[in-house]
This record gives C-alpha cells, sequence and structure tokens, in this order.
C-alpha cells in the first residue's frame, strides 16, 4: 500500500478540519432560519456546535504541530509506531463487534415499543453488516 | 516471545528511550518488547538486530513452541 507522509496526512485534515468548520457552519444556518424544522432546532443546534468546536480545536491542534517540527516528529512517531498501530486496530475491531451486539440487542427491545424503530434499527444492522463485507473485501485487495 | 534486548542494552548502557529513538518506536513497544508481551514485527526484529550489529536469532530467542 502506497505510504502519505506525515506533512501530507496533516495537510489533509487540516483540510477537513476547514471543511468541518464550513459545513457545521452552513448546516447551523439552515436550521436556524427553516421554521419548519423547529422542534428539532436546539438537538441540531447543539451537535452542530460540538461538530464546529471540535474541528476548529483539532484545527488549532493540527496547524501548532505543523509549525512545530520537533512536535510533529513525536506525533508521527506515536501514530507509526507499529505497537500503537496494533492497538488502535485491535481496539476498533473489538469495538466494531461491541456495536453490532448494543445495535442486535437494541434492535430486539425496540420490537416491544416500536416496529418503525424494530425495522430501521433492523435495516441499520443489514447495511451495516452488509458494509463491514464490503470494505474487508476491499482491504483483502489491497494486502 | 523471549529477547536478548535487555540484556544488550545494559552492556551498549543504553536507555530504553534511546534504543527505541534509534529504531523509530516509542518507548512503550521497547518496554512491550522486552517483557515479552508484544513480538516485533520483522522490519523492527530487523532493525534492532542491524543496531546491535547482530542477527535476528540472536537478539530475539524463538523457542520449541513459535518454532511449531
Amino acid at each position: 500500500m502506497k505510504k502519505i507522509s506525515f506533512e501530507k496526512r496533516l495537510r489533509l485534515r487540516l483540510q477537513v478540519n476547514i471543511a468541518c468548520m464550513i459545513l457545521s457552519a452552513i448546516l447551523f444556518a439552515i436550521v436556524l432560519w427553516n421554521k419548519d424544522f423547529a422542534f428539532l432546532q436546539p438537538m441540531y443546534s447543539a451537535s452542530l456546535f460540538g461538530l464546529f468546536f471540535a474541528s476548529l480545536a483539532l484545527f488549532i491542534r493540527n496547524k501548532k504541530l505543523k509549525m512545530d517540527p520537533e512536535k510533529m516528529r513525536t506525533m508521527e512517531l506515536l501514530e507509526t509506531d507499529e505497537r500503537n498501530v496494533l492497538i488502535i486496530r485491535v481496539s476498533y475491531t473489538i469495538f466494531t463487534y461491541v456495536s453490532f451486539g448494543i445495535l442486535y440487542i437494541s434492535m430486539l427491545i425496540s420490537g416491544f415499543f416500536s416496529t418503525t424503530v424494530f425495522y430501521t434499527l433492523e435495516t441499520l444492522l443489514c447495511a451495516n453488516l452488509v458494509l463491514v463485507l464490503f470494505i474487508r473485501k476491499m482491504v483483502e485487495k489491497i494486502y | 516471545m523471549k529477547t536478548r534486548i535487555p540484556e544488550l542494552r545494559r552492556q551498549q548502557k543504553l536507555s530504553q528511550e534511546e534504543l527505541a529513538k534509534a529504531v523509530g518506536v516509542t518507548r512503550q513497544t521497547i518496554t512491550s518488547l522486552e517483557v515479552g508481551k508484544y513480538t516485533a514485527s520483522l522490519v523492527l526484529a530487523h532493525k534492532i538486530a542491524l543496531y546491535f550489529n547482530l542477527t535476528i536469532e540472536e537478539v530475539f530467542l524463538f523457542d520449541e513452541e513459535e518454532k511449531s
């Protein structure tokens, strides 16, 4: 697999941070001016505020890293260290299985209260399973 | 997997931090290797062996169970 340099990765992250900030600001403006979704305003506003400030915080952190070569090297080492990479991979694998379990149990429980929620969660679970299989096949081609 | 890293480090009066920096990993990885909690990749094993001017087999001690 082609390796991307850490500097390039950092540049890409900064771009994603800016894109997220712009997107959250646009969506926030839409939510604010659209009176049809008034009942969802507090929920959407809080979520978009969160996205904006998280992106801003990450942008500042990444910018600081980019300007300090020593810190950048330390961060690169932390991210590329093979044991750390293994820890992240194992954690994500466990997280995926646990998420499936939670989703499956939630689906079963929701059936007692609402068929709509039941079918929504069932669809979500099936879609996730298909997605995992698809991603696995893609990764198999890379390695 | 058992390794001779602690012994080799002591011989060369080298800290974990220094070895980690030389082979491009974190100090925690060296600690894990030394206590046998983590098995190094071929690339890392090669880097460590090269650093000590030894072969991989001389640094990393494969026991019979791992060989089979």
